[in-house]
């Protein structure tokens, strides 16, 4: 007859599990065993910048056909060349743009640096470097009869957007002034809102001028895509975001990027990626 | 908590609550119909295997592909495939991809259920002259259906949770508007608060009268000898 499990031998192995997975949970200072001082920058790996970005943006962020185990564009070598000033590896880690904020917050990685705009309500959440000039733009087909200056023409169409971005929000405000609505249709990831919009599911897309640029003079879809009008120049520049809490990060990141654009980094890597004109003046 | 009771009966996140319940009775509904017909398929006894080929072959791929993938199939793949010449809504093709998973699965729920039907009951009917088909009508399927309700019931209640995949191919139901009130406001516990008693509140709705449909077609207590004869259509007093 097997003896009776005592509760202290039931317990003991959950406890046991729960130990390992605590002892994994403690928070990293970067200890950096070289020798240069790297301020306790609260960092979630020592050594590593981990980015959290959402690789659906060329070519701001996205994640090449050639190779799909890379993330590439602007926004991740400017990340490597930030990482690089303060002695650190950048790590790209693809989030869901619309909840990249949680992530940053739930140490899953160090700073966002995804094409985000400083806007008021973020602002609440994290701290902000900026970092580049924003413009957004609509894309419609070559043959579409849609012309518009903004979102101002766009009433009464169909418009296929990214969630969590300050297009849908430009969206909804517009809505507010429109007789016949726009139907506003959010996706998770940015290329699935193009998809859809390239698919007939919806007359319009509108995304980053970065972006739009792209996919405008993207051979795939020569002669078939152009800009609805010209662009709406944003108030809030993209920043990387921050913890609240990462006060040492933000300083040393801070002065990285005064660094890289006074070199030159900032300007080379900006007109490697056709994003020239966006830089910070 | 107080974002959590702003947003409990927030107007969009009830229109999407309550698209999430037609859909699920649309869907589940066509799955029905499309699985009677997959299982009877599958159950014929022509020469020819053409029929139980076929229907196998449905079971086999719908089963065998994740819901999400067939939904994304769906909205996404088939435009491509047929160079934006068939291009369905967000809410069609929810209806659609919903209905051919659930008729995979209901084809073999009602298949079993067909099968756990005595078959003395067929021989009785073929004794008695009856075709296949009235058989298949009148006597088989009557009694099936006691040995349907309570997976279907369950298919049901997965239903109403599956319904949220749809939210990725932009179908506004409620998963999809709590993540537009989060996406905006940050508040992501208490809006998926919001969602999860939503749904739990249709699930146990549909718990609630699956039993209910249980107990109207119960097999009521009876002694061995009348019990073979308790059957629908069948008149005690000609025993």
């Amino acid at each position: 007859m097997r003896a009776n499990l005592s509760p202290f031998t039931l317990l003991s192995v959950p406890a046991l599990i729960l130990a390992v997975a605590l002892a994994g949970c403690g928070s990293n200072n970067s200890s950096n065993k070289s020798g240069t001082s790297t301020k306790n920058l609260g960092l979630k790996s020592a050594g590593v910048l981990s980015v959290c970005t959402d690789a659906t943006y060329p070519p701001m962020e996205y994640v090449p056909p050639s190779n799909p185990n890379t993330i590439v564009g602007a926004d991740a070598d400017l990340a490597k060349a930030l990482a690089k000033q303060i002695h650190l590896r950048a790590n790209m880690i693809n989030t869901s743009f619309d909840s990249i904020i949680p992530a940053l917050q739930a140490k899953r990685c160090d700073i966002i640096m995804s094409s985000m705009s400083n806007t008021p309500a973020r602002e609440k959440q994290v701290n902000f470097i900026n970092y580049m000039v924003a413009e957004e733009a609509v894309i419609v087909k070559t043959r579409s009869s849609i012309h518009s200056n903004g979102y101002a023409g766009l009433c009464g169409t169909t418009v296929a957007v990214e969630k969590a971005t300050t297009e849908l929000d430009g969206l909804n405000q517009q809505n507010k002034s429109c007789s016949k609505k726009i139907n506003i249709l959010p996706y998770t990831a940015d290329t699935d809102a193009f998809q859809a919009f390239y698919n007939g599911h919806a007359d319009a897309y509108t995304g980053d001028l970065p972006v739009v640029l792209h996919y405008i003079s993207d051979p795939q879809y020569k002669g078939k895509l152009r800009k609805a009008g010209n662009p709406v120049k944003l108030n809030e520049p993209y920043a990387i975001a921050l913890r609240k809490s990462s006060g040492n990060l933000k300083s040393a990141l801070t002065t990285a990027l005064k660094t890289i654009e006074n070199n030159g980094t900032y300007k080379k890597i900006l007109n490697k990626w056709g994003v020239g004109t966006a830089s910070l003046k | 908590m107080s974002t959590f009771w702003q947003y409990l009966f927030y107007q969009p996140i009830l229109v999407g609550a309550w698209l999430t319940l037609v859909l699920s009775v649309i869907a589940q509904g066509l799955g029905i119909i499309i699985g009677l017909f997959l299982a009877l398929m599958r159950l014929s006894r022509t020469p020819f295997p053409a029929l139980r080929w076929l229907s196998g072959l449905y079971v086999w791929f719908f089963r065998g592909i994740p819901l999400l993938v067939t939904l994304l199939f769906v909205y996404d793949g088939i435009p491509q495939a047929t160079n934006q010449a068939i291009v369905l809504g967000s809410v069609t093709s929810a209806i659609i991809a919903l209905s051919l998973n659930e008729g995979a699965y209901m084809a073999e729920i009602i298949r079993a259920g067909i099968m756990s039907v005595n078959p003395g009951q067929v021989d009785a009917a073929k004794a008695l002259g009856m075709t296949y088909a009235l058989t298949t009508r009148r006597v088989v399927i009557p009694q099936a259906i006691r040995f349907i309700i309570p997976p279907t019931g369950n298919e049901f209640i997965s239903m109403l949770k599956n319904t949220s995949l749809a939210a990725v191919i932009a179908t506004p139901e409620l998963l999809y508007h709590t993540q537009l009130v989060y996406d905006a406001n940050f508040e992501y516990f208490p809006l998926l608060t919001v969602a999860a008693v939503w749904y739990l509140l249709m699930t146990t709705i549909a718990t609630y009268f699956q039993g209910k449909l249980e107990q109207r077609t119960e097999y009521r207590q009876l002694t061995a000898r009348r019990r073979r004869f308790n059957v629908p259509g069948f008149r005690a007093t000609h025993v």
